[in-house]
């Protein structure tokens, strides 16, 4: 069953549009993964999903019903968790803290401050450090923590290796079938092409904010992919 | 994997047991010399709480919130007018009125702020002086008796109030600056001073966890609003007679609080105390100092106020805190307490 429905989305900044005509399916429990270059509008499409950008046409379903006009945290009630790009912690606030904010919601579920540091034992030790002061991949990790206490359906993941070392993000991508396992369904942007469809069933290109390729990451060909991502005829 | 059986969270500490003890002596004295018949002790008294309240206010705005306003004034001159309308006009009694006249100023802020909510960062901190020049120029251009226009007016104390006033000033204001304090430190414990300094840290962040920042900031600036004017109301039954360029003057009201905040420490609940006591033992040491004009202090506090801006961001109590790690007189910080806690082989 469908859980997100995004048709024919158009969205932007101010004067400025980012996305034409998006439409994708998502079903429940499943994981899909959005690559494209950088500007392709992959982060905009997450945010309209979110709520935090201004969509201009089109509608987005979740859960049978148009959230398009919903605010961010009546969107994140109903169960859409946005990871930021760029991790956004709250860096003045202890590790803690900062999960404690991932609470405020208040919606029920499996997740709790004690899976999230068993899930996350980097974290676990450093409950009562100031978020500024932990490395990025401890960043980016309680950045993912703090989204999963909301105990989301939808986890929408932007960049997370973005200026990570690779051991790292292998690390956080192991954790990913753990958030899956809960009955969450997954939303990756990535630029890293390889490790975003090898942990997603489904995926979308984009390209100048459309959609210029879409398939199961197994029926999709290097050279598809390299055209769909550059927008340039890739010959033999 | 690593397991945790045990987990205790806890926020009060030894050293912050010790320093609520001290603070605690500090308004036991306040009371003493608010029993007794002292009138300039007890008008200094009032004056620093009065100070203390309106620069944890703004801390609370600027540190707390990320909301930079230089209209604090605003709402002192409405606390004010506020009272005299329910004193002088109403006939309510002068003490009874302070918490009314802020509760007014608290729902004109209502509509003042979502003039000021349409800007941001420092556009939002001109407009907060903007409006309140707006409203010193309406109160200025009204010429009912009651309010008096630009020569101001004053409060009338009936004959059966006179003796003890400043008895029972002083004593409102002790109560006003406990209750703000305490405040301040409850609010910031609470889920919501939580959410409220996530906003300020990363507002992207916070909305994207479903903080709803606008209205986060909103209620704080009505709270703000609210315990200044409440302030600006105890100050005035000490001082009687209001007019408007005094009270709406950002060099006598905003200018002093942010030197008080910026060198006790911004976004501390201790620092703006600290700030607001040295502001005051020194402003009363110089006084009698022909040197230390009005203008020249100014200027000097100016001075000392951005060497602190600019090399000493934490303030005093952070200089303090950099010597005392473990000081803290209200912990806001959560500690994780963990027992039997085992780290896997890797180290993580």
């Amino acid at each position: 069953m469908s859980l997100l429905e995004v048709r024919n989305l158009s969205a932007g900044y101010g004067q400025f549009q980012a996305l034409f005509d998006i439409s994708l399916n998502l079903n429940e429990g499943a994981a899909i993964a959005v690559i494209g270059a950088n500007g392709a509008g992959k982060s905009t499409l997450l945010k309209s999903i979110a709520g935090v950008v201004d969509v201009i046409f089109g509608e987005i379903i979740f859960d049978g019903e148009s959230i398009v006009n919903l605010q961010p945290h009546e969107r994140l009630n109903r169960g859409i968790a946005l990871v930021p790009e760029g991790r956004r912690i709250f860096r003045s606030l202890t590790v803690d803290e900062n999960l404690s904010i991932g609470a405020y919601s208040r919606r029920q579920g499996v997740w709790n401050r004690e899976l999230v540091y068993e899930v996350f034992p980097m974290l676990a030790k450093l409950t009562d450090r100031r978020a500024d002061k932990l490395s990025g991949g401890e960043q980016q990790a309680l950045a993912i923590g703090r989204a999963l206490m909301s105990n989301p359906r939808l986890l929408l993941l932007d960049e997370v290796s973005l200026g990570l070392a690779p051991i790292i993000v292998k690390k956080l991508y192991e954790i990913l079938p753990r958030i899956r396992a809960t009955g969450c369904s997954l939303i990756y942007v990535e630029q890293d092409t390889n490790q975003a469809l090898s942990a997603s069933e489904y995926a979308y290109c984009l390209l100048e904010g459309q959609v210029s390729l879409e398939g199961k990451p197994s029926d999709l060909s290097r050279e598809q992919i390299a055209s769909a991502y550059f927008g340039i005829g890739v010959n033999k | 994997m690593s397991s945790i059986q045990e987990f205790s969270v806890s926020r009060t500490t030894v050293t912050s047991r010790i320093c609520q003890s001290v603070l605690l002596i500090c308004v036991f004295w306040m009371l003493f010399i608010a029993s007794g018949d002292n009138k300039a002790s007890q008008g200094k008294i009032i004056d620093l709480c009065v100070f203390i309240v309106l620069a944890s206010m703004w801390n609370l705005l600027t540190g707390f919130s990320g909301l930079i306003s230089i209209g604090q004034q605003a709402f002192v001159g409405l606390g004010a007018y506020s009272l005299i309308v329910l004193a002088n006009g109403v006939g309510i009694n002068i003490y009874l009125a302070v918490i009314p006249s802020a509760i007014i100023v608290a729902i004109i802020s209502i509509p003042l702020g979502l003039v000021a909510f349409r800007l941001r960062g420092g556009y939002f901190a001109i407009g907060t002086w903007v409006i309140a020049e707006v409203v010193r120029l309406i109160v200025k251009n009204n010429q009912s008796s009651v309010i008096g226009a630009g020569t101001g007016t004053s409060l009338e104390v009936p004959e059966s109030l006179k003796s003890g006033r400043y008895q029972v000033t002083t004593f409102i204001a002790i109560s006003v600056v406990v209750v703000s304090v305490v405040f301040v430190y409850l609010f910031l414990r609470s889920r919501f001073g939580l959410a409220l300094q996530s906003v300020r840290d990363n507002e992207t962040g916070a909305r994207s966890l479903g903080v709803d920042s606008y209205r986060v900031r909103f209620v704080v600036y009505i709270v703000a609003s609210f315990f200044t004017s409440l302030a600006a109301a105890t100050y005035y039954i000490k001082g009687l007679s209001v007019q408007p360029d005094a009270a709406f003057n950002i060099g006598s009201w905003t200018a002093p609080i942010i030197v008080m905040v910026v060198i006790g420490g911004i976004g501390t609940i201790e620092g703006p105390i600290i700030g607001a006591v040295l502001y005051y033992l020194v402003r009363d040491f110089v006084s009698k100092n022909e040197f230390f004009s009005d203008p020249t202090f100014l200027i000097l506090t100016g001075v000392v106020a951005l060497i602190f801006a600019l090399f000493v961001k934490g303030g005093i109590w952070g200089l303090l805190l950099k010597k005392f790690p473990k000081l803290t007189v209200f912990p806001v910080k959560r500690r994780l307490h963990i027992e039997n806690f085992q780290f896997d082989q890797r180290g993580n």
